[in-house]
C-alpha cells in the first residue's frame, strides 16, 4: 500500500463520517426534522439527529455573553470608544429615562482606610425597560431597582452614575442570575464605561431570557479582574472597594 | 458571504455584543452538529442524557473558540478560501473530540501538537497494510490527527485528503505554492504513519473466540 493509497483510505473514512453533516447542521438549525435524517434502522445515525435538535435561544444567549465577557478586556477599541463617553453625555442620555420613569437609587459609601487599595465613590443607578420600570430604595449597603421586561424584541439601558468622577479607571461587568444562589451568568450587552466612572449597560430584553436578577459590579480596573468579579456577583456583597448593584428582572 | 462574516468576525472581536449574538447563532448549529456526531460515534447511541452533554460539550467548543483572545478564532484566514462556519466546523470537531479523549476544560488554550515534534518521534514504520484495516482504528487515527494539526493543517487534511482537492486547486484557494502544499502533505502523511503505528501497537495480541476486541475500547481503557 502506497503513500497515496493510505491517504484515500482515510479520506474515504472521513468522507463516511461527514455523510450527514450537512443534515445535522439543518437539524440543529431547526430546519429539518430529526426523523428525516438517516435510515431507519440506522440507530447510530439516528441517535446524532436527536442530539441535534436545536439548543434553543437561551444556550445561544449564555455562549454570546460569556463571548462578550471573554473577550472585553482584552479589546482597545472598545477602551477607546469608552474615552469618548463622558458623565456630562450621560447625564444627557439619562435624562429622557428619568422622564420614562427611571429612578435613582443613591448607593451607601463606606469609606475604606488608604491601605486597603483604591476605592470608588458613590453611585446612582437608572435603569429602563421599554415598557415600564420602577425602583425603590434599598438599604445600605446594598442598592436594588427593578427592570420590567415587557417582551424579548425589547430593550433595557442600565445607567450607573458616580457621584464624583473616580480617581481610578473603573471596570465594570454585568451578570444576570436565573434564581437565588446560581451561577452567574455574563450578561450580553453591551457596556460602556467613561473615563469619569460612569457606566451605560444597554441590551436586548432576549438577552436576559430566564433571568430573575442583573447583578453590576463596579471596581477599579487595577485591582479587579473578571474572576474576581464573578465571585463578587455570586456573593452580591459590595464595599468601598468594589461596588456591587442588584436590579431584579420583572416579567 | 466571507465577507459578511468577517465584518461580523471584526465586531465581536471588537466587543460589540450584537455582533458576538449574531455569529453565535450563524456557528451554534455547525458546532452543535458537529459535537453531537463526535459525542455519538465515541459514546454510542445509547444514554438518556445525551442533548444534556451535547449542550455541555458544545459551550465548551465556543468557550475553546473564544479563549485566549478568541485565537482559534483569529485563525481564520477567508482568503484561504473556506467559509467560517466550515472553518469553525472543522475546529469544533477537533476539540471535541481532544474534550471527550482528555476531559480537560478548554484546550484551546493548549497548543496543538507542533507537527515537526511528532515527526521527529518517528523511530520506526509498520506495514501500512496492517494498520488501516479496519475501520475502529482509523476512527483513532483521523481523530490523534486531528488534534495533531492546527487550524491550517486541518483545513490541508480536508482539502486535500477529505475532498480530493487537485493541489493546483488548493493552491488557488488557499495561495499558497505547490511545494507548500506538497510539504504539508508529506508532512501530514508521516504523522498519518505515525499514528497508525500507535493505533495498531495498542491492539491487545490476545483475541477472545476468535474475536478481536474493539481497539477504541482497549485505548479508552488504557487513557483512564
Amino acid at each position: 500500500m502506497n503513500d497515496d493509497e493510505i491517504l484515500a483510505k482515510l479520506g474515504q473514512h472521513v468522507r463516511d463520517d461527514q455523510a450527514h453533516d450537512a443534515a445535522l447542521v439543518d437539524v440543529a438549525r431547526g430546519t429539518r426534522d430529526a426523523t428525516s435524517v438517516g435510515a431507519a434502522e440506522d440507530d447510530e445515525v439516528r441517535a446524532m439527529a436527536e442530539a441535534s435538535r436545536p439548543l434553543g435561544d437561551a444556550f445561544e444567549a449564555k455562549v454570546a455573553a460569556r463571548a462578550t465577557a471573554a473577550l472585553a478586556p482584552r479589546v482597545p477599541a472598545r477602551a477607546a470608544r469608552f474615552a469618548k463617553l463622558d458623565v456630562r453625555r450621560l447625564g444627557r442620555i439619562a435624562a429622557p429615562l428619568a422622564l420614562a420613569a427611571a429612578v435613582l437609587v443613591w448607593i451607601g459609601t463606606q469609606r475604606a482606610p488608604e491601605d486597603e487599595g483604591p476605592t470608588l465613590p458613590e453611585y446612582a443607578l437608572s435603569v429602563r425597560g421599554d415598557v415600564d420600570t420602577r425602583g425603590e430604595e434599598a438599604p445600605a449597603p446594598a442598592a436594588s431597582a427593578r427592570l420590567r421586561v415587557a417582551s424579548a424584541t425589547s430593550s433595557f439601558e442600565i445607567g450607573v452614575r458616580p457621584a464624583e468622577a473616580a480617581t481610578d479607571r473603573v471596570a465594570a461587568w454585568a451578570f444576570t442570575f436565573a434564581e437565588p444562589g446560581a451561577d452567574p451568568t455574563p450578561l450580553a450587552a453591551d457596556v460602556e464605561v467613561s473615563p469619569q466612572g460612569a457606566v451605560r449597560i444597554r441590551g436586548k430584553s432576549s438577552a436576559l431570557a430566564g433571568a430573575r436578577e442583573i447583578r453590576v459590579v463596579l471596581a477599579p480596573a487595577r485591582a479587579t479582574k473578571f474572576d474576581a468579579a464573578v465571585e463578587r456577583a455570586r456573593s452580591g456583597i459590595g464595599d468601598a472597594h468594589v461596588r456591587v448593584l442588584t436590579i431584579a428582572v420583572e416579567r | 458571504m466571507s465577507s459578511d462574516e468577517r465584518a461580523l468576525l471584526d465586531g465581536t472581536l471588537a466587543g460589540q455584543a450584537g455582533a458576538t449574538r449574531e455569529l453565535v447563532r450563524i456557528l451554534a448549529p455547525v458546532v452543535q452538529a458537529r459535537v453531537a456526531r463526535v459525542l455519538v460515534r465515541r459514546r454510542g447511541a445509547s444514554g438518556r442524557d445525551v442533548r444534556q452533554h451535547v449542550e455541555d460539550l458544545a459551550q465548551e467548543v465556543f468557550e475553546a473558540l473564544f479563549a485566549d483572545g478568541a485565537r482559534a478564532l483569529r485563525a481564520w484566514d477567508p482568503a484561504r478560501g473556506l467559509s467560517l462556519v466550515s472553518f469553525c466546523g472543522l475546529v469544533a470537531e477537533r476539540e471535541a473530540a481532544s474534550i471527550l479523549r482528555s476531559g480537560r476544560r478548554s484546550p484551546w488554550t493548549e497548543t496543538a501538537t507542533e507537527l515537526e515534534e511528532l515527526e521527529r518521534s518517528l523511530d520506526h514504520v509498520v506495514p501500512a497494510e496492517a494498520l488501516v484495516a479496519n475501520r475502529e482504528r482509523l476512527a483513532i487515527v483521523v481523530e490523534r490527527l486531528r488534534e495533531a494539526l492546527s487550524p491550517r493543517g486541518l483545513e490541508l487534511f480536508q482539502r486535500l485528503v477529505v475532498d480530493e482537492e487537485p493541489v493546483a486547486a488548493v493552491c488557488a484557494a488557499t495561495g499558497m505554492s505547490a511545494d507548500a502544499v506538497y510539504a504539508w502533505k508529506s508532512r501530514i502523511l508521516k504523522v498519518v504513519r505515525k499514528l497508525v503505528t500507535e493505533a495498531a501497537e495498542s491492539e491487545p495480541v490476545v483475541t477472545v473466540s476468535g474475536a478481536a476486541p474493539s481497539p477504541r475500547r482497549s485505548h479508552e481503557e488504557k487513557a483512564g
